[in-house]
Formats: structure tokens, C-alpha cells, sequence
């Protein structure tokens, strides 16, 4: 049974174009069964179409000449359409997109960030792609992790549903100078001397200066009032883990023999996935010599980076998905490190900055007789 | 082969060998890395540029990398030098 308090989050998803999370109490003390079971049914759909886009998270924001601008499970930031000629041109709504990234992020998003998202887009526009994931990765946001992204996936759902961005954005207590946000409004210009990349809250952690409104940085605190997607997000995670448990039970019924049935189900077998941690030490020559996984993540791009991966056709994700999980991690000589996994390999700075990559169809001899090795 | 392609391949030859920042020269399937800098040397070697000059111009390139300094500009700036002088003597 749905608790009440949760149900009238659902129906503010069902209701979005009027309510959407407006004050408490959006179920009347009246509503019918009927009632009750469809806001069930639509949150089910909405549960059904997240646990099959949460298959693939993009934990970057990533341009794709098909979608547009996407991120999280799959949700698009910006569109892509044709002009007059058919070329694809992305094009970024900056209400709805600051709103998505407010959402997912649980920040408000300052005017410059979006501002870069916009520069991005053009860039894209103009046939300089390399160019627009640099802008894309300068913006700095925290990668979409799988709370993120089922946060985002919401907004989406609710913006869908015809809720609007100023809408979402004030239900959930965000900053007011969001509303104002003028694509427009003339820039403080680069190199003005202000503090960036940090977050506002003295009780917060790292934080990208997209995030930082102007109230933030005169020392105001986030605003921290997403309680209503959290309360919707822990509902749905109940159902999703109730699913998911239901899901395994019938995956294993048909698995089992006859003989199953005398001797007891199979042991689970646990096969250890190679990891950084076992190769640590182990010199592979030139390529370098095995160290842990180091605490250095992606922080920027390179131009020349960047041009190798549009050449190379590697997108953003491949590269995280790398140096996030990679296979082995290798201390190269001035201060490189190299990352690898069976579909990439990443080179960064000492700083965190991708200085060259490549994919599999790019591993020489060598590279692959290391991944022979790591999968011995 | 014309003098210049074949002063463009040892170039090539040389910056993947020899100078290599991103540690990729040994893989022949990334023989490529390093195209778009061979058009600026050239260019400064048919301006009669110094070998300082192009070591100045190689650590150039490298100082967006951020990477730990070593010798190899050097070397590499020396080595682009000789052969250069070699295809020019053997051609007189």
C-alpha cells in the first residue's frame, strides 16, 4: 500500500501541468480508489521506463549528431533538428535545460554555465565538434552519477508532461535568479579575477562554478529543497528494488532441474574481475609500470585530445567509463598515466587532463598482449 | 619520393621516435598522432630557423601537456637538424 505522503508526489507527476510539486497535499481526502490506482499505474510506467534506460548512463554530457544533447540515461538536454539544408543543428533552451541540470545536480545553475552550454551548441552548429565537448567538459559539471541521472530522468518526465522549468525550479525552492536568466544579459568576461570551481556551502564539498548562482557566491548555501523528488526517488527505488528482486526469483525458476530440485540449487560462483590493484608493480616497458587506481579523474580535455577522439570516434563515456573502471592503471614516464580497458585507452597529465586516447581497434601487439595478461 | 615528402616522413619519423610526449610512437597504428605538428616545423625550417628556436617551438606544444620536463625537445629539435643537413647534402 502507497503511503499517503508519497502518493501525492505521484499524482504531482501525474498532474504536473498545474501542481507539480506545489504545496503538500495535493491528494484531496476524497480521492477514489480509482483514482489511486491510476496514479499507481502512471508511476509503474515511469518506474518500467527508467529500469530500462538506467541499462547505459552517459555520465558526461555527450553530443550525438542523432539525439542531441544528452546525458545521464539518456535524457536530452538539447534537441537536435534539421534547417532548410537538412544539417543537424542542436539547439538549448536554457530554462529547460538549466532546470534538468538543477534537478539532477540539486544546484542551481549559475548564468555562465549555461551560457557555455549555449557556446557549446554553436560551436557544434558550426562544424567545430572537438571544440563544443572542450566547451561541453569547461563547464564542469560533477559526472551524472545513477542518483543524478534518475533525478534528471523526473525532471524530464515532469517537463514532458507539460510541467514548466520555471515551475519545477520554484517548487523546489531554487534560487530566484533563475527565473531572471537572460541568455542575453551581457558576461562578466573571462580572467575577471573571481574564485572558481568551488562549491559555495561551507559544509559542502568540491564543486563546479556552473552550480555557483550569484546569491552562492555572496556565501549563500545551495538551497537544498529537493526534498520532493527525494521523497518520489525513495519510493520509486522501493518499488524498483521490489522488481528487481521479483525479476531474479522468476530468472532462476526455470533454471532449475529436476536434479536441482534433489541437490539444492548451484553455488554462486564469484569469478574476480581483473583489477589495477593486481598488476601493481609489474613494469610493462614502455607502456609503463602498474600502480592502484590512482585518486585522479578526468578534469579536462585537451585540444589535441580532443581532435584524437573525434578521429578515433571515442565519445566521452568510453573515456570515463575507463578511468573509472579500468583494468590497469600504468605510471608512465613524465608524469603520465595511462588507463585501460578492453575498449579504450586514455592518457592523462598528472592534473587529470586527457591528453590522448584511443580505442581498440587502435591496441598494437603490445597492448594487446597486456590485455592477454590481465585476462590470463 | 620528392625531397620534401621525404624530409615530411623522417619528421614524422622523428617526432614519434624520438620526441614521443604521449608515450604512443612504438604503436604503428598511431602513427598519425603527431601529423598536425609536422606542418609548423616545416615551416620554421624553411624560414632557417635555429635549432633553439625549434626546441622553443616543440616545448611550445608541449607546454599545453603539462607534463614533467625532460631532454627530448632538445634532441629532437638536433635530430630533426641532421637530417635535414642529410637530405640536403645527399640532394647537392
Amino acid at each position: 500500500m502507497i503511503s499517503r505522503d508519497r502518493t501525492d508526489l505521484v499524482r504531482a507527476y501525474v498532474h504536473a501541468p498545474v501542481s507539480a510539486f506545489a504545496p503538500r497535499g495535493i491528494v484531496p481526502p476524497n480521492t477514489s480508489a480509482r483514482e489511486m490506482e491510476l496514479l499507481v499505474e502512471r508511476a509503474q510506467e515511469l518506474l518500467h521506463k527508467w529500469n530500462e534506460r538506467a541499462e547505459r548512463l552517459h555520465p558526461c554530457m555527450e553530443i550525438t549528431g542523432e539525439g542531441g544533447l544528452m546525458l545521464g540515461a539518456g535524457t536530452m538536454l538539447g534537441e537536435i533538428w534539421r534547417d532548410e539544408y537538412g544539417r543537424p543543428r542542436l539547439a538549448i533552451d536554457g530554462a529547460r535545460t538549466g532546470a534538468l541540470l538543477a534537478s539532477a545536480f540539486e544546484r542551481p545553475v549559475a548564468a555562465d554555465g549555461l551560457a557555455k552550454l549555449q557556446r557549446a551548441a554553436v560551436l557544434w552548429n558550426e562544424d567545430e565538434k572537438a571544440l563544443a565537448h572542450i566547451h561541453l567538459a569547461h563547464i564542469g559539471l560533477p559526472p551524472c552519477d545513477e542518483a543524478a541521472a534518475l533525478r534528471l530522468f523526473i525532471a524530464d518526465a515532469l517537463l514532458t508532461a507539460g510541467a514548466s522549468p520555471q515551475t519545477l525550479i520554484e517548487a523546489q525552492n531554487l534560487a530566484p535568479h533563475f527565473a531572471k536568466f537572460n541568455i542575453d544579459q551581457p558576461r562578466v568576461p573571462a580572467g575577471n579575477g573571481r574564485e572558481s570551481g568551488q562549491w559555495a556551502g561551507e559544509d559542502a564539498g568540491p564543486a563546479p562554478a556552473a552550480f555557483r548562482s550569484r546569491r552562492e557566491r555572496g556565501g549563500r548555501r545551495g538551497s537544498g529543497g529537493f526534498h520532493a523528488i527525494h521523497e518520489f526517488l525513495d519510493w520509486l527505488r522501493g518499488k524498483s528494488n521490489e522488481s528487481a528482486q521479483e525479476d531474479k526469483s522468476s530468472e532462476l525458476q526455470p533454471a532449475l532441474s529436476p536434479t536441482d530440485s534433489i541437490s539444492g540449487p548451484v553455488p554462486e560462483q564469484h569469478v574476480s574481475s581483473p583489477k589495477p590493484s593486481d598488476f601493481v608493480g609489474q613494469d610493462f616497458g614502455k607502456l609503463g609500470v602498474g600502480i592502484e587506481k590512482p585518486q585522479l579523474g578526468i578534469r579536462e580535455f585537451d585540444s589535441h585530445a580532443a581532435e584524437r577522439m573525434i578521429e578515433r570516434g571515442i565519445s566521452i563515456n568510453d573515456m570515463h567509463d575507463t578511468v573509472d573502471r579500468p583494468l590497469i592503471v600504468l605510471q608512465q614516464t613524465r608524469g603520465r598515466v595511462y588507463y585501460l580497458s578492453d575498449n579504450v585507452a586514455v592518457v592523462l597529465n598528472p592534473k587529470g587532463r586527457v591528453i590522448t586516447t584511443y580505442s581498440a581497434s587502435d591496441f598494437d601487439a603490445k597492448v594487446k598482449a597486456l590485455l592477454g595478461h590481465i585476462h590470463k | 619520393m620528392n625531397n620534401t615528402e621525404e624530409t615530411t616522413k623522417r619528421i614524422r619519423t622523428i617526432l614519434l621516435k624520438d620526441w614521443d610526449p604521449l608515450g604512443v610512437g612504438d604503436n604503428p597504428n598511431l602513427a598519425d598522432e603527431y601529423d598536425a605538428y609536422i606542418p609548423s616545423v616545416l615551416a620554421l625550417l624553411g624560414n632557417h630557423c635555429t635549432v633553439d628556436e625549434l626546441e622553443r617551438h616543440l616545448l611550445g606544444v608541449e607546454a599545453s601537456w603539462e607534463l614533467a620536463p625532460d631532454s627530448t625537445a632538445a634532441q629532437t629539435a638536433r635530430k630533426i637538424f641532421d637530417t635535414l643537413q642529410e637530405c640536403q647534402d645527399r640532394d647537392a
